[in-house]
Order: structure tokens, then C-alpha cells, then sequence
């Protein structure tokens, strides 16, 4: 059982300065205190100078500024705080490392670690020799709050404050991130980017999506100021790439680089604090853009810069990903709500857990030094992102703080924000849609991009065009005419034009002349009244889906699944025969002469029969609606196949034929398509048969061989030179050989 | 042709006529991979039909109204429909190729 402490908050009060006495401290604290303190170490005694004012009197005089701080800032808590908060907090209030004031506070008493609440053998010297005092709760006693309060001077810091600021112009919002990440990726989705052979973005690829992009601080487009040989700007489209990546609305596919509309429209209607919370993941995460090299750039010409830095193929951010995340855990920590000075806030960041931070960028190539890093996180990641904000004090100090959706993106509790309400848009007879951002959800301008072109964007208002070209497109990527006609009336400050609805409903009317399901299958039967009954059942089963059988015919409907069970059962409860278009094929076809193959047209996939029309001529006379034949006509053969025409139509038939295509066929295409295979024909031949290897190797030694064997054929048989045959019956009679009259059994 | 025989007629395995017996049978023929493209009428088919004939597909047409193509070749009719100014209504999830070799 832990025992039961009086209090955890305030002042270090007497009863609870019993307790620990009882059940925390060891007695060598006991002993510190009361040196400390200058009294008795009895128990009795140290519980009577907690709130013995006289016992430890201060001086103000005697204080460092750094000591004045540390009081001003346990008072301001209320006698006790958290030793890394209070150092932490001091850093981030400009007043440097705290670590050593702590300290020499706590060795003269007149701060008390407090044990934690399992610690029953807390050693306040170990605490100090340790430095892990840190991780102690830190408390004033009441005596010395006490005496604090009496001499107000002792608490007179120079406590900075920055009330009067100007917020920077040259900063990004994380609403402007995200206008530039959905017009990057939109533009993307339609016109994929091309990547260079080394993984550079393609400049005139790149330019096509660029040029309506707002740089860091811009009010409206970059668009005629578009200069991709001016390495910031290439350098803040690589990251806005790298950023888009991690975050899943851009990958790389060979040569470019794609979006899906699913992933752009999940993203983009997830919650806002969802989809901060990936932004926050994804900066950590960034692998194919380093901030370091972002702030080296800036000193540099594109010549001068490395092509790595914008290769979306070289994981050169990777390295910091641990800095980063360190980085972002200390701004969480520190809750950077309020204006800080940046200096300040690099200088919490330096000094908090300095060794992880030396550690984990030595890994890194080219020399970086911690306040490096930290520096090119704050000025390019934390900025170009809007997770920080940025101003200016009266005396031009530099400061910075979470900005709300920053905040939000760190997980940092109380950080909602409100929901824009009322209109965003005003839609034009003349089909343009006026945006003002400042109160436009993001969802809206996704839709708007699905639907339309974005024409300009200055001044906080985005003016979109809806075209005949432009809605169908946006209908073919899953939006409809009522919905976007209700999207438009709900956010707009006046009705939807009756002309401008009437023409988006004309549109989608166009759009659905045509249909494609992507994928389905095939059903085909030569009997329409049984296929109207197989079809019947199909339709009934699956009713309860979203699929359905569409007839094409009194033979062929499609289904538009293709792992429905129904279908399956079908298969299974008549005679089937299940082929595929995009697997391996079939083997459908027969030989039935030299180079003509039958099949029966309802058992082709699509590939064979296609493939069959261009390779083939088809024999009329002797086809029926169920058997055709096909002529293989070898000038066709060579047009389909102009490289390699022997074994592209030999793989051809080989994957269709049952058994693999019949050799004698094999044969006649070589002959037809490269050159017939050669054989020689001899006749009334004499051949010796030996019934072991080692006799017929002595026959082959023997001197009269070259007069008497005409070939050799294998281990064991010889052909006899036809005018060697006296020759041979001499031979036989030398060397004793007896003939057989029957071939061996065995042969080689 | 081989001397001393007559004339034959070369087969692939199984016999021909075994399948004029399964013929008999009429099967009920599952087309796995396709897509379909589905037409409002004749006139909209042979508009798709001239505007992918570059395109060398596999395409069976059935009917008046409709066309089928091997499912991983629609993503190519639906680029060059789309870089037309053609965007058709598409329906159900795109086809994930298999990367994998098979064992």
C-alpha cells in the first residue's frame, strides 16, 4: 500500500513533509536537509522549519537574475513545479540553461525534490550527482514562499513579454498549404508528373502544375513569376512533392508521379483535425526533402545546387526523421501557445536532450551541428507548413508560436476550431464560381477542382470555371450533377443560376452516354432459353448486392462483380468452362491440319479470338456457327509479330493448344517463318551395335577405325562405311566379336 | 510428306472430336477479366470504337450498344477518352495488376 499523501500541488506543507519523512526520503536526505537547513536532523525539528520563515531568511541582493526567475516562476505555479517543465519553461523565456541554478537551489535547501510516489528511499545527493532531479517535482516550503511574498523585489525580473506583435508577411498558413497541395495534386490527377531519369521533376511537366501555386507568404498565384531555375521556387514545389507524398495523394509510378481521386477525396474530406494530425506525422516523415539543404539552397544558384536535394528518388530527408520528430515533441511538451522569441525556442530545442539530438544528426551526410538543424526546421518545415506562426515585437524582436491548426497537428489538447459557417462561394450566369478561401472548407474546393479549372487565384478569393469538359470530368471521377448542384446552392451566398443547374444536369446526361464497368465477367450460353433461366437465378441471387447482370443479348450478359458467390454457383450447377482475358488462356484451340487450328467461337476469351482475326484466315466453307477454322496465314503472322515472328506465334499457340502446340505444327511454322530444319536420309545402312560401352570404345580404338566407321551414334552404335564391309568381317574374326541376331534389349 | 504414306492430317491432343462431344454438352461459358463498355446507341459506340482504334486493344464487340476489352487494357481506353475530352461514367474498383511472379 503507497501511503496516503496529504498534497501534490503548493507549497512542500507539513503534513506532507511528515509523510515523506515517514515514506519517501532516505535518511541521508533526513541528514542533507537538516545541514541544509542548519538544525537538528530530527524529524520533529525539519517538520518545524518548513514554516519557520526565520529559518532560512533570503536575500534578495544575494540572488542571481537566473535564481529571481526560478522563484518568480515556481511563485507563479504556485510553490511547486516539475524540474524539466520549470527549466524547460525558463529556456523558452530567454533565460538560458537553468540546470545548474536548480541545483545549487535544492544543495541549500531552499528547493525540496519530492520523492515520487513509489520512491520510498528518495537520496537527494544521489538526485543531484545524477542531474535527475529533473524528473522530480520541485517545491517550495511555505516559509519561503512566505519570505518571497515579503520581498517583492527578490521576484523583480525582466520577464519577457510580447504583446504588440506583427505577424510576418513572408509565412505560410496550413490553409494555404493545403490549397497548394489540392491544386498540385489535382493538376497532377489530370496530367501526371514527369520525373527525370535521376528523380527530378521534369521542369515543363512540373511548370504545368506550378504556375498556379502561392509561394510561402503570397497573397495570389505565383503564375507569370514562375521561375523553376530559381532554386527556391523549385526548392518549395520539391517539398510541397515530398509533403504530398507522405501524406498518400501523390506516389510515384515508373517515370511519373500520380494521384488517385479516392485518395485525393478521402484526404481532403477527412476532419480537419484529422487531417492535421497526418500533416503533423507527414512533416516528421518527409524522406524526399531535407530542410537542412533547403536553407543551404538559399545562398545558391540552381547551378550550383544538387540535383539530389529535388530527386524524388533519393531519400534524403530519411536521415532526419528522428531530429524532426524530436524537434515537434519538444514544441508539444512546451506547448508553444504564446509568443516566443524564435531564439528561444531554438535554444529549448538545443538544449533539451542535447546528446539524442548530436547523436541521431551524426548519422547524417555533410556536417550538421544541432542549432543547424533546429534553425532550418523552424524556418523552413514549421514555417513553409504554418504549424508555426511568425511575428515582429515593437523592438523588432523575432518571435513565433503554434499556430491553432499547429497546435492541432501536435495532439495539443484544446486546440478545436471552429467550423467556417455561412456561404463561401457566389456561382456566375457565366459558369464561374467566385471562392473567398478565408471561409471556404477545403472539402468545397476539392469538389470544385474535381469539377473545374481553377482560373485565378489572388487576394484570399479562387475563381474557378465550370466547362462541358471540365464537369464530365468531374463526373467521371464519382461526382454527380444533384450533388454538385446542392454543394453549390449550400455554400453559396445566392442560388445556383437556374441556366448554370439546368446545363450541369444536360452535361451529366452526356456523360452517362457511355458506361464502362471495369471489371466483370462475361456469362455466355448457346441456348438463349436455358441462359434466360441461368441468367434468372443469377439476377435473383444477387439482388441483395449492388451488382447486377446486364444482358447483352440473347447469349451474353455481364455481371458487373466478379467474386459474387452467385456467380460462382452458376458455374457449379451447370456445365461450365471459365476462362480469363487476363490471365493465362485457355487452351481452346485444335489443330486439325497443317497450320489450321478449330475452336468453337463461344469458348474464345477475347485476347484469343482479337489475336485469332490477326493472325488467321477464317475458312468459311468449312466453319459452322459452333466449329470455325482458322488458317494460319504467315504474311499475317509477320506483320502482327515484325520482331520475332517464329516465337511469339509459337508462344502464342503453345499457351492455347491442349498438350502445348503439336511438334509436327512447331516444325512447319520454322520452316514457314525461318528456314525448314534440315535432315539427311541414308539408306541400306550398316550399323553395329555394341552391348557395352567399354567393348564399343575398344571398337572405336581399334587402328582400322577410320577406314571402317562412317558415324558414330551414341556410346554404342556405329555406322559401317558401306565399301568396308570385307573390311568389317575381318575385323570381326581378329578380334573374336560374336554377332546377335536380335538387337540388344538395353540400350543406352 | 513422308514416303509410302498417304496424307495426315496432324492433332493436338485430345482428339477433335472428343470436343464436338462436349459441344453437344453447351456449356455456359464465365469470361473472368473484362470490363464493359456500355453504349447509349449505335452511334456512341462507333464514336468510341474510332476514337481507341489507335490503341491496337483486344475488343469484342457485342451487339449495337456494347464492347468488351480485357480489364487491364481499360485504363488506357479510359486515358486517351479522357485526353479526348471524353469522360465516360466508370463504374466499379480500378484492377490492381499482379506484380507477383508466379511460383
Amino acid at each position: 500500500m503507497r501511503p496516503d499523501r496529504p498534497s501534490t500541488s503548493g507549497p512542500l506543507a507539513a503534513d506532507e513533509f511528515r509523510s515523506l519523512l515517514e515514506r519517501g526520503y532516505a535518511d541521508t536526505s533526513v541528514r542533507f536537509l537538516a545541514r541544509a537547513w542548519r538544525c537538528e536532523p530530527g524529524a520533529e525539528t525539519l517538520i518545524a522549519a518548513v514554516d519557520d520563515t526565520g529559518q532560512r531568511p533570503l536575500d534578495p541582493a544575494a540572488l542571481t537574475e537566473l535564481e529571481r526567475a526560478v522563484f518568480w516562476l515556481l511563485q507563479e505555479r504556485g510553490g511547486r513545479g516539475r524540474g524539466e517543465n520549470l527549466r524547460r519553461d525558463l529556456l523558452l523565456r530567454g533565460f538560458g540553461e537553468s540546470e545548474p541554478t536548480l541545483a545549487s537551489l535544492i544543495a541549500a535547501g531552499l528547493l525540496i525534490p519530492i520523492p515520487a510516489a513509489a520512491d520510498h528511499d528518495c537520496d537527494i545527493e544521489v538526485l543531484l550527482e545524477r542531474g535527475s532531479f529533473l524528473q522530480h517535482d520541485l517545491a517550495l516550503t511555505p516559509a519561503t514562499l512566505a519570505n518571497l511574498d515579503a520581498a517583492p523585489d527578490a521576484l523583480n525580473i525582466d520577464v519577457p513579454t510580447f504583446n504588440d506583435v506583427s505577424i510576418e508577411p513572408t509565412v505560410s498558413s496550413v490553409d494555404d498549404l493545403e490549397l497548394n497541395l489540392l491544386h498540385l495534386a489535382s493538376l497532377i490527377r489530370r496530367d501526371p508528373l514527369k520525373l527525370n531519369k535521376d528523380g527530378t521533376p521534369n521542369r515543363r511537366s512540373l511548370a504545368r502544375a506550378a504556375r498556379g501555386i502561392s509561394m510561402p507568404g503570397q497573397l495570389g498565384e505565383v503564375a507569370g513569376d514562375l521561375d523553376l531555375h530559381d532554386p527556391r521556387q523549385l526548392d518549395y514545389l520539391t517539398f510541397l512533392a515530398a509533403l504530398g507524398r507522405e501524406l498518400g495523394i501523390l506516389g510515384p509510378d515508373g517515370d511519373r508521379y500520380r494521384t488517385g481521386d479516392a485518395a485525393l477525396a478521402e484526404h481532403f474530406h477527412a476532419p480537419g483535425a484529422e487531417r492535421d494530425r497526418r500533416l503533423g506525422e507527414a512533416l516528421q516523415r518527409l524522406r524526399y526533402w531535407n530542410e537542412v539543404e533547403s536553407v543551404r539552397l538559399a545562398e545558391m544558384t540552381l547551378r550550383g545546387a544538387d540535383d539530389q536535394h529535388f530527386s524524388q528518388r533519393e531519400s534524403t530527408g530519411e536521415p532526419l526523421i528522428g531530429a524532426r520528430g524530436f524537434v515537434l515533441s519538444v514544441l508539444r511538451r512546451a506547448s508553444v501557445r504564446e509568443w516566443a522569441s524564435v531564439a528561444a525556442i531554438t535554444e529549448l530545442c538545443t538544449q533539451i536532450d542535447r546528446q539524442y539530438l548530436d547523436r541521431t544528426l551524426a548519422k547524417m551526410a555533410g556536417q550538421c551541428e544541432p542549432a543547424q538543424f533546429i534553425d532550418a526546421m523552424i524556418e523552413r518545415t514549421l514555417s513553409w507548413s504554418g504549424l508555426l506562426q511568425f511575428g515582429r515585437t515593437d523592438d523588432n524582436q523575432r518571435v513565433a508560436r503554434l499556430s491553432p491548426r499547429g497546435a492541432r497537428a501536435l495532439g495539443l489538447e484544446g486546440s478545436e476550431i471552429p467550423a467556417p459557417q455561412g456561404g463561401c462561394l457566389i456561382v456566375q450566369p457565366n459558369f464561374e464560381v467566385m471562392v473567398f478561401l478565408d471561409n471556404a472548407p477545403v472539402s468545397v474546393l476539392h469538389e470544385l477542382y474535381r469539377v473545374g479549372e481553377r482560373r485565378k487565384l489572388s487576394d484570399r478569393v479562387a475563381t474557378f470555371q465550370l466547362a462541358a469538359e471540365s464537369v464530365q470530368r468531374g463526373y467521371s471521377l464519382g461526382a454527380s450533377a444533384t450533388a454538385l448542384v446542392e454543394l453549390l446552392n449550400t455554400f453559396g451566398h445566392t442560388p445556383v443560376p437556374e441556366a448554370v443547374a439546368f446545363q450541369l444536369n444536360d452535361w451529366e446526361r452526356v456523360h452517362q452516354r457511355l458506361t464502362i464497368h471495369r471489371q466483370g465477367v462475361l456469362l455466355r450460353h448457346p441456348d438463349p432459353e436455358r441462359f434466360d433461366m441461368i441468367i434468372g437465378q443469377l439476377e435473383h441471387d444477387l439482388r441483395e448486392s449492388s451488382h447486377r447482370a446486364i444482358r447483352l443479348g440473347a447469349r451474353d450478359a455481364f455481371v458487373t462483380t466478379a467474386d459474387h458467390d452467385a456467380i460462382r454457383r452458376a458455374a457449379e450447377a451447370h456445365p461450365s468452362l471459365t476462362l480469363s482475358s487476363t490471365g493465362a488462356p485457355t487452351r481452346t484451340l485444335y489443330f486439325v491440319d497443317p497450320l489450321v487450328v478449330m475452336a468453337d467461337p463461344y469458348e474464345l476469351d477475347v485476347v484469343t479470338q482479337v489475336e485469332l482475326g490477326h493472325l488467321t484466315d477464317v475458312l468459311e466453307d468449312e466453319s459452322s456457327p459452333r466449329s470455325r477454322f482458322f488458317a494460319l496465314n504467315i504474311e499475317k503472322i509477320r506483320a502482327r509479330f515484325p520482331d520475332d515472328p517464329l516465337d511469339q506465334i509459337v508462344a502464342f499457340l503453345d499457351a492455347r493448344c491442349p498438350g502445348g502446340l503439336p511438334t509436327g505444327q512447331a516444325l512447319r511454322l520454322q520452316a514457314e517463318l525461318d528456314r525448314p530444319a534440315r535432315a539427311h536420309l541414308a539408306e541400306e545402312l550398316i550399323v553395329l551395335s555394341f552391348e557395352d560401352r567399354l567393348s564399343a570404345d575398344r571398337f572405336a580404338g581399334l587402328e582400322e577405325a577410320p577406314d571402317l566407321i562412317e558415324r558414330r551414334l551414341g556410346h554404342l552404335h556405329f555406322v559401317i562405311a558401306a565399301d568396308a564391309r570385307d573390311l568389317l568381317d575381318e575385323i570381326l574374326e581378329e578380334t573374336g566379336l560374336t554377332l546377335h541376331k536380335s538387337p540388344f534389349d538395353r540400350d543406352e | 510428306m513422308v514416303h509410302g504414306t498417304s496424307h495426315r492430317r496432324e492433332r493436338s491432343a485430345p482428339d477433335p472430336s472428343l470436343r464436338y462431344a462436349t459441344l453437344a454438352q453447351d456449356l455456359l461459358v464465365v469470361n473472368h477479366g473484362l470490363a464493359l463498355m456500355l453504349c447509349e446507341d449505335a452511334a456512341i459506340l462507333e464514336e468510341t470504337l474510332r476514337a481507341i482504334e489507335p490503341l491496337d486493344l483486344h475488343i469484342r464487340r457485342i451487339g449495337d450498344l456494347a464492347l468488351l476489352v480485357p480489364a487491364d487494357e481499360i485504363e488506357g481506353v479510359l486515358e486517351t477518352l479522357h485526353a479526348q475530352g471524353t469522360f465516360p461514367r466508370v463504374l466499379g474498383p480500378q484492377l490492381i495488376p499482379d506484380t507477383q511472379e508466379a511460383p
